[in-house]
């Protein structure tokens, strides 16, 4: 009796655990055999070992490296266009005034919407010869070439438009969240002090408002990494590689080029990235996990 | 006279925020509701005579009414499926001590930190082999993935929350665990039960990479669908604007009553134990 009290745990938690392991233990454990070798769909019965020829041939790749620099890139500018713009409203939310209930109510839709969706949604707008963007753009007397998804100078801030109208609503609602929870006392023990309203916002509010923000950062940074579903529908990676972030080029090695050996091995350094800015953003912001 | 204009400006941005969300969507039904060569004007015309052609030729006259009743079996089958084994595993991480249970614990949400495609291709593979592609389990397996950790996780926030006293009280009258959870727990936590599933279901709802891998023909869900239409000659804008329409109205729904659980739902707040 005493020992079936001490499987009890155990017997609730199975279920999931076994899903768990089948759905995703086991897809990244495959994942470690098929990047040992030459698995490649065109010829899915002669699986060749190769050892660690695909990790030394992906940073010899030119387009790897590129992926990696448009991920990067992407995620540094969409993130701080996110974050200021997110701090921004939420700010002007803790204010009184009329209309900041309709902000917060509809701030969570573009989160809801599927992101395919919302891909099809701009690139309508985006469309060269009969989008709303590029007329409006036009007619206050900025050029927009062959098209703001077809020029390689604006592609990638076009895609990161996107992104930000997405997703700004969720960085807009925790960052309120968390403005919402502050004590009062060390701000109204400076404002009696005589500071000004930008010394409260640099000197009380943001420190106290620290693990919110590396929470959001953290949260935003994992997700935007992955970032996939609009970069397919607007612009498929194009024009040339410009585009091209890293879960589309694992996306294209496997999948188009059915590479699966090669694309394994990219989406281990791929995990190993991802884990590693968790850890490094944890570390920073002293948040304990779990 | 400052403090006037201060005002003024807070909502000017209020207004422009506003209209920055807004805008693209309702861009995107007036879009389904003109007529096809008015879809193609520069400037665009705001005044034409409304048709519903375009959600005619998806839904009923196209396979587009199918297309939705995939979307809904799957991501009704992930939610169901998560909420089950998502609460029965919350629960024994909750109400009990055992060892390796935070390591455990850890492993299980970090699932939601992988990148899809790092699962999906693998995945595909193995999906292949066993002869299961194109069908709803294939994509449900997928959803999985990640679903299953953020409703254990969100169900565990929940359960936190219950007193213990209330079980105890059963666990006395000598009813057992298993029944204590469902009599006791299911019961009372029947509004979170409700909102984490609608949560699972929006999440499946919207995925798009593991159906895109996984499904050819009969399995397809919208999403998936949707992107065929670049394969003909001539865009037909109205009719994608048409299918997005309708597709987005599930989460409009849930952004509208489910706002309180919603930052729950989209952040790791709560895990700062």
């Amino acid at each position: 009796m005493k020992l079936k009290r001490r499987m009890y745990p155990y017997l609730f938690i199975a279920p999931a655990l076994i899903t768990l392991i089948a759905v995703s233990a086991y897809p990244l454990a495959y994942n470690l055999y098929m990047s040992l070798t030459d698995f490649n769909l065109a010829r899915p019965n002669n699986i060749n070992f190769v050892g660690l020829e695909n990790f030394f041939y992906v940073f010899h790749q030119p387009s790897f490296v590129n992926s990696l620099k448009v991920t990067l890139i992407f995620a540094g500018i969409a993130l701080s266009m996110e974050f200021s713009i997110g701090l921004a409203i939420a700010v002007l939310l803790t204010k009184p005034i009329r209309g900041k209930g309709l902000v917060e109510l509809l701030v969570i839709i573009p989160l809801l919407i599927p992101p395919v969706v919302s891909g099809f949604i701009w690139r309508y707008m985006y469309q060269q010869d009969y989008g709303i963007i590029p007329f409006v753009l036009n007619s206050i007397g900025i050029e927009t070439g062959t098209g703001l998804l077809t020029e390689s100078s604006t592609v990638l801030f076009a895609l990161i438009v996107v992104e930000v109208w997405i997703t700004t609503g969720f960085v807009i609602l925790l960052l309120l969240a968390g403005l919402r929870n502050l004590p009062k006392e060390p701000i109204e023990a400076a404002q009696i002090d005589g500071a000004t309203q930008f010394q409260i916002f640099t000197h009380i509010t943001l420190p106290l408002l620290k693990p919110i923000i590396f929470t959001v950062l953290l949260l935003r940074l994992v997700d935007v990494v992955k970032i996939f579903d609009i970069i397919y529908v607007l612009t498929g990676g194009g024009p040339g590689e410009k585009t091209e972030v890293i879960s589309y080029f694992i996306y294209r090695a496997g999948a188009v080029l059915l590479r699966m050996g090669y694309a394994a091995a990219v989406s281990l350094i791929f995990v190993g990235i991802v884990l590693g800015i968790c850890i490094l953003i944890l570390k920073i912001g002293r948040i304990k996990y779990v | 006279m400052f403090k006037s204009i201060k005002k003024y400006i807070d909502l000017w941005i209020i207004v422009l925020t506003l209209v920055i969300i807004l805008f693209p969507v309702i861009w995107t039904f007036f879009l389904s509701i003109k007529p096809i060569w008015v879809a193609f004007l520069s400037p665009p015309r705001l005044f034409f005579t409304p048709t519903f052609h375009a959600y005619w030729s998806t839904f009923i006259s196209g396979p587009y009414s199918m297309y939705l009743l995939n979307s809904l079996i799957i991501a009704g089958s992930t939610s169901v499926i998560s909420l089950i084994l998502g609460s029965l595993a919350a629960y024994g991480f909750v109400r009990f001590k055992f060892s390796g249970q935070r390591m455990l614990l850890f492993w299980i949400l970090a699932n939601r930190m992988i990148p899809p495609i790092v699962i999906a291709l693998p995945m595909y593979i193995m999906m292949a082999r066993i002869r299961i592609l194109d069908t709803y389990l294939a994509v449900i397996l997928g959803h999985l993935t990640y679903i299953l950790p953020f409703s254990i996780w969100m169900m565990s926030g929940f359960l936190q929350g219950i007193p213990l006293e209330m079980e105890e009280a059963a666990l006395i009258d000598g009813c057992s665990q298993f029944g204590a959870l469902v009599r006791i727990i299911i019961p009372i936590s029947r509004n979170s039960l409700f909102a984490t599933g609608i949560f699972c279901f929006a999440f499946s709802w919207n995925e798009f990479l593991f159906a895109l891998l996984f499904t050819l023909y009969k399995a397809k869900p919208i999403p998936v669908a949707v992107t065929e239409f670049w394969a003909e000659m001539t865009v037909g804008w109205t009719e994608i604007a048409a299918v997005c329409t309708i597709y987005i109205i599930p989460g409009v729904l849930i952004a509208l009553f489910l706002r309180r659980q919603f930052i729950r739902a989209f952040s790791l707040e709560g895990m700062n134990k």
